[in-house]
């Protein structure tokens, strides 16, 4: 079943898509329900148009939480860093 | 004397013997159902709740507004729940001029079970999604964290907000000016220390009070809380920090915040009934020790549009702050109203008498100038001898007719916070504000026979007798009183 994260980021059209970057994800659907909305700080692939029935899905905010960029992106999780984030990679604040 | 209550649970029976609150028996959920309750009852002026079956947390519980409307504030201090505003301020600014010292117990019910460092996890409290769109699970709403100044031994409490990063941390906003800041910044950041913290989940009521009322610089907290406790505020010492926490608390996280590291933290619905500031790059706060009370009750403070927790509380503790500041300093103050609708950007002062033109610009100087209420009032309403603060339809009035918009005073570049919806993102980054004084009162130069115009009102425009015949007729007219 693929899994369901999500982030923020300043501006979701300046994702860039196919390359590895460094970015603070949520847990939207973990195993354990009482882990949901636990922050991972990961290297991932993050690409556009993803095939809802096999691909993991990445919701991306914009800075205020209210508003959600209508189209999920696809991510594909290539390691978690042992350190939290000290500074975003998508966000100029 | 009337007493204080320390504990939550004796609250939540007082609150339901008064009608003021409900038990949510049926199951709620953590994420977003439970802050949904809650929003929606401040708006309704609906009673406090306390949720006793929460979804994935069994023997768990979840509850909030316990301080959302003056009546609970009353029973809080244990005065009768219909005592008016005014009278609410005189009792919480005469006992606050007696402090008592704490008393340290050897045993709590908030210790009543432990979970040491190598098991902490964070989760296993239910903490609430409170706003669909916030960047977290905020355990930081209705709360009081402890932290000491390690140089003279200042114990400050502070109601912050603090939002569940992973299993052993936690990210929060910490302002400099804040008393938490000062404590940070100044006196752990410069050694690249780690801050020692205790955030104490669910307070008693008067240690909620306490936390998110600001005393002043370097006033003991856990003094101000024996003072309006009416007796020593048990305290319990902490298993892994070098602090002190009340012993009634329902949960305490124990930890340390970690130099030199931050976390995306936010956005947050927040006091002022909006989502102001961005997710940003947040303090980090480790985790080495969880206890926590049978049963646990996990306080929610659902910040947004009022009236809520933070709106009462500050509608007395800045306003007795303020009316005392004005008071020193000789002003003839009537009253001092911050209304909770403002969400604490507005106050009105009343005065007595005008004795000097331009007595507004004095009155603004010390309500602007007064710590801890300073960073958040920005719109400062005074008022003449025939006006009643506390009378919102009477202020409205003078405010409409008596404040020329000509004498309208603006104050550039005065101290903000980031979380003021109306300041642009760079005013934000440096709380950095813009403040407004709407005198109402009538210029002093003015002719009271021929210039100042008389009030068209029963109390103003009538001969007393004839006041007095309409009054004693009233019933007789037919009117009902």
């Amino acid at each position: 079943m693929p899994k369901e994260y999500d982030a923020w980021v300043d501006n979701p059209e300046a994702i860039p898509e196919g390359q590895e970057v460094d970015i603070t994800i949520r847990e939207l659907t973990p195993d354990d329900p009482r882990k949901k909305y636990k922050s991972r700080y990961v290297r991932a692939v993050l690409f556009r148009n993803p095939d809802r029935s096999k691909d993991d899905i990445l919701w991306v905010r914009y800075q205020r939480g209210s508003h959600l960029y209508p189209e999920p992106f696809g991510i594909r999780i290539i390691k978690d860093h042992p350190t939290l984030q000290v500074k975003p990679t998508l966000s100029k604040t | 004397m009337a007493k204080g209550i320390q504990d939550t649970r004796e609250f939540i029976e007082k609150l339901e013997a008064a009608g003021e609150l409900v038990r949510i028996k049926k199951e709620v959920d953590w994420d977003l159902e439970a802050g949904a309750i809650l929003r929606r009852g401040a708006e309704l002026k609906a009673p406090a709740a306390l949720m006793e079956n929460v979804k994935d947390y069994p023997g768990w519980r979840l509850g909030g507004n316990f301080l959302a409307s003056y009546r609970r504030y009353a029973i809080a201090l244990g005065l009768d729940p219909d005592t008016p505003v005014p009278e609410i301020q005189d009792e919480f600014e005469r006992r606050t001029e007696h402090p008592i010292k704490p008393e340290i117990v050897s045993e709590a019910p908030c210790q009543e079970n432990v979970i040491e460092e190598k098991d902490v996890d964070l989760f296993m409290l239910p903490a609430p999604m409170v706003h669909w769109g916030d960047g977290g699970r905020y355990l930081g709403t209705y709360c009081l964290e402890v932290e000491k100044d390690p140089d003279t031994g200042w114990v400050n409490w502070g109601m912050y907000r603090r939002m569940i990063h992973d299993e052993r941390h936690l990210g929060g906003l910490v302002l400099p000016y804040q008393d938490v800041g000062r404590i940070l910044y100044e006196k752990y950041a410069p050694k690249g220390e780690g801050m020692p913290f205790a955030l104490v989940l669910t307070p008693g009521p008067i240690g909620a009070i306490v936390s998110a009322t600001s005393f002043g610089v370097e006033v003991s907290e856990p003094e101000m809380a024996g003072a309006l406790l009416g007796e020593p505020y048990k305290l319990v010492r902490c298993k892994t920090v070098p602090l002190e926490v009340p012993a009634e608390a329902e949960v305490v996280i124990e930890g340390e915040v970690v130099p030199g590291l931050t976390v995306e933290e936010g956005p947050f619905g927040e006091y002022t009934g909006f989502r102001t500031s961005p997710r940003m790059p947040r303090n980090v706060f480790r985790v080495k020790c969880i206890t926590y009370r049978n049963n646990a009750i996990v306080g929610i403070s659902n910040m947004g549009l009022p009236v809520d927790d933070c709106d009462i509380i500050w509608a007395i503790g800045f306003a007795v702050r303020v009316r005392r500041a004005l008071k020193r300093e000789g002003i003839p103050v009537r009253g001092v109203n911050w209304i909770p609708e403002g969400c604490g950007q507005m106050c009105i002062v009343g005065l007595e008498r005008i004795p000097y033109a331009n007595i507004a610009s004095q009155v603004a100087d010390i309500v602007f100038g007064t710590r801890g209420p300073h960073m958040y009032v920005h719109h400062l309403i005074i008022v003449g001898p025939e006006c009643d603060p506390f009378n919102i339809a009477e202020v409205i009035h003078d405010f409409a007719n008596c404040c020329h918009p000509k004498r309208i005073q603006i104050r550039h570049d005065e101290t903000s916070n980031p979380l003021i919806p109306f300041l642009d993102f760079e005013e934000r980054v440096w709380s950095r504000g813009t403040k407004a004084v709407y005198d109402c009162t009538w210029p002093l130069w003015w002719d009271p026979r021929i210039e100042v115009p008389p009030r068209a009102g029963f109390k103003f425009i009538y001969p007393k007798e004839v006041q007095e015949k309409v009054e004693k007729n009233w019933k007789e007219y037919g009117f009902k009183e």
